[in-house]
């Protein structure tokens, strides 16, 4: 392991961090608010530690594996720590746990909060949240791929650790141009959301932030009740729209905007989570009207925001769902399991592996209806090999047995059942919101300070889709030579 | 890049975080002199002054229906009202906000009618009783409105008392805590640059020296390639060109 690449390419991270942190700095200083040197002073020694690996360090470009990935996993926890400084040192609710805890929420896109008093956050800070969503919405990696020039070989291994193994065979062009077309498609959708929040009333910093976070399939929001506050069906049904173009694969939506519609169409992934999406819509309409609300206008209205909400791993809240009944409630939570698409900024299992373990289970019942057949998985016309279908599964598998350990874990430390392991899949999908003490227009402040920390890691685990985290901490990783 | 001005970016990227944290840590210090100064020198008096007001107003109020039911002569009174209208000016001596300046106009405003109030009952030919029905009827509700006036800034005070402590608290440890935060990175960075150090420099040099020996002792080939651009790729290609001449002196 050369330590030394590792530090050169996880400066470029910290300065992507730092460039954020600068514009959260202005913000404070033109407001004058009590945040502006927290930031500054963060700005400053993220600056300071990203510039100086790749002043000692030259460019190399042959990177192994390994290295790849200990520069991807090393970038997300730096990041996180980075993100902790101006929380930190700014005070408030935010003390070192709390401060780590909503970094880590801000940047796997989770969107849950320790903050009971949102709203007397200074802009500043807020602003500092709203980025860490959208930078860690796009994957801070492919983030910096994205806007730097050629990293050669480099590049490429960077992007292959950073991807989740789901969405690679999406990209069907260079790494390169791959990158390059998630950040157009991730700007884009930005500035379009923005601008449409803008006009259906919004400031501009609310509409900005609640983009980022929209986007990024976050679910920050700048107020204590989430988008619940606005009282806008308009900002709502645009919120809504934006949820579900970011849960759908990146690649998808490219061909859907240069026209290729054929792509979106014959995508059984797209279908399957469009589908999903709208059957959920109406049958938890029709499961809280009558026992929520009077009419089916605002049944629907409701149901379609927090469906899509935890559907997309967003997390915004425009009702309280802790207060539905049973039926609706149960269907939330397997949502916050599966959530969207990969090669989207969603988390969770992923549509596309659920679709795997489905046809996997339906070729298993033809296998014993008919044991000579020769039956194979197909996904879009092609075929999926075993080994794709066997890491589906062990997948899916590791990813429940985290949500059962790390639900355990918060019950052990006197958590209710229900919070404890709607917060534990909440995490572990980046949803935000789970159940109980822990609903959509609640917070996570009264989860003890070692469940914040189990929380946390459970974050971190989901957004790097397990393995990664993992294998950062063997110290087989360490030792090997290069 | 030269290796002096590596080293030299290491100890100014130190002395800049060690730098900021400090200015920084001066700077909310010299904040908290003036919180102090805002607590004690003026909240705190103007509270302790506004309960004496109305103490004093308590006192005119008694003094006026003892006056009203004979019991107290009419000098006294007028004493307990002077007292209570220059308290009101002491008050407005303090450095006083938009709220307060309001609250007082008010609370002079409510007096004047107060003190009207009064003279209308004063002026009727009453029985004990009917002027203590005529006190609770007409003059009562005029006194409790003053005395919520007073009670409201006393209310404002102390609420600012209260956020002016947190700020403070706040403050102290915006004050400490640039310091951990400079503390924990110095050292990190120590050991970054220390790290580099070794790598960048102590290491080719080192390699260099073992090939040197290794040429002297077995006349082995130099190898060693730096990555770098400074004075240890210059030392290094004058080794290479020192080894090479004496090979081909070796050799002639």
């Amino acid at each position: 392991m050369r330590l030394y690449v590792v530090f050169r390419y996880i400066g470029f991270v910290i300065l992507l961090n730092a460039l954020f942190l600068a514009v959260s700095t202005a913000i404070s200083y033109f407001y004058g608010e009590s945040s502006f040197f927290p930031l500054l002073y963060s700005t400053i020694i993220a600056v300071l530690f990203g510039i100086f690996p790749i002043i000692f360090v030259p460019a190399v470009d042959d990177i192994t594996h390994i290295e790849g990935l200990v520069i991807v996993v090393g970038s997300w926890l730096l990041s996180c720590l980075i993100g902790t400084i101006p929380y930190v040192m700014w005070g408030g609710e935010f003390t070192f746990t709390n401060a780590w805890f909503e970094s880590v929420s801000g940047y796997t896109t989770t969107g849950a909060s320790i903050l009971t008093e949102i709203e007397s956050l200074p802009l500043g800070i807020l602003f500092w949240r709203a980025s860490t969503h959208w930078i860690g919405g796009m994957g801070i990696i492919v983030f910096v791929l994205s806007v730097m020039p050629s990293l050669g070989s480099a590049g490429l291994i960077l992007y292959r650790s950073e991807m989740s193994p789901a969405a690679l065979h999406h990209f069907k062009m260079r790494s390169r141009d791959a990158v390059r077309l998630i950040l157009w498609i991730y700007l884009g959708i930005t500035i379009i959301e923005t601008a449409l929040l803008l006009l259906a009333g919004l400031n501009l910093f609310d509409a900005l932030t609640h983009a980022f976070s929209t986007v990024a399939t976050g679910g920050f929001s700048t107020k204590n009740s989430s988008v619940a506050a606005f009282h806008s069906l308009t900002v709502e049904i645009i919120i809504m729209v934006f949820m579900l173009l970011s849960g759908m694969n990146f690649a998808l939506l490219f061909s859907a905007v240069t026209g290729k519609f054929e792509d979106v169409k014959v995508s059984t992934v797209a279908k399957y989570y469009v589908g999903i999406n709208l059957v959920v819509i109406l049958l938890v309409s029709l499961n809280t009207y009558g026992n929520n609300y009077n009419n089916f206008g605002d049944a629907l209205r409701y149901s379609a925001f927090q469906v899509l909400s935890v559907g997309t791993s967003t997390g915004f809240a425009n009702a309280d769902s802790s207060v539905w009944p049973p039926f609706a409630q149960m269907i939330l939570v397997i949502l916050t399991l599966q959530c969207a698409s990969a090669g989207s900024t969603s988390g969770g299992i992923k549509v596309d592996r659920i679709i795997i373990f489905i046809k996997s289970l339906e070729k298993k019942i033809k296998q014993i209806l008919h044991p000579n057949a020769v039956i194979t998985i197909t996904m879009d016309k092609k075929k999926v090999d075993d080994e794709l279908v066997n890491s589906t599964i062990l997948y899916i598998l590791t990813y429940i047995f985290i949500v059962a350990l790390s639900g355990l874990a918060v019950t052990a430390m006197g958590v209710d059942m229900i919070s404890a392991y709607s917060g534990a899949a909440a995490m572990m999908g980046n949803v935000g919101p789970g159940l109980g003490f822990v609903g959509s227009l609640e917070n996570y402040s009264l989860i003890p300070k070692l469940g914040k920390w189990v929380y946390s890691l459970t974050m971190i685990l989901g957004r790097l889709e397990i393995y990664g985290l993992i294998i950062f901490f063997l110290p087989s990783t360490w030792k090997r030579k290069y | 890049m030269k290796l002096q001005y590596k080293i030299l970016s290491g100890f100014g990227i130190l002395a800049v975080m060690l730098l900021v944290a400090g200015i920084w840590s001066i700077f909310q210090v010299k904040y908290f002199s003036e919180s102090l100064e805002e607590i004690i020198g003026s909240r705190y008096e103007k509270i302790g002054f506004a309960k004496s007001i109305n103490e004093l107003f308590e006192r005119n109020d008694r003094e006026t229906l003892l006056t009203f039911l004979e019991t107290v002569k009419k000098p006294e009174l007028q004493k307990s009202e002077s007292s209570f209208l220059s308290g009101i000016a002491k008050f407005n001596e303090f450095k006083i906000n938009g709220i307060e300046k309001k609250l007082l106009e008010e609370l002079q405003s409510e007096y004047k009618t107060y003190i009207k109030n009064w003279e209308t009952v004063f002026a009727k030919p009453l029985t004990t009783d009917q002027k203590l029905a005529a006190y609770k009827k007409y003059v009562e509700p005029s006194f409790n409105i003053v005395q919520q006036k007073i009670k409201k800034i006393i209310e404002i005070n102390q609420a600012k008392l209260i956020s002016t402590a947190q700020e403070i608290k706040d403050r102290t440890r915006r004050a400490i805590i640039p310091g951990v935060v400079a503390i924990i990175a110095a050292i990190v960075f120590t050991l970054l640059f220390n790290y580099f150090v070794h790598q960048y420099m102590i290491k080719p040099i080192i390699t260099l020296k073992k090939q040197v020996d290794d040429f002297i002792s077995k006349g082995a080939p130099l190898t060693f390639r730096p990555v770098t651009d400074d004075e240890i790729a210059s030392l290094t290609e004058s080794i290479y060109l020192l080894t090479s001449h004496i090979d081909r002196d070796i050799n002639q």
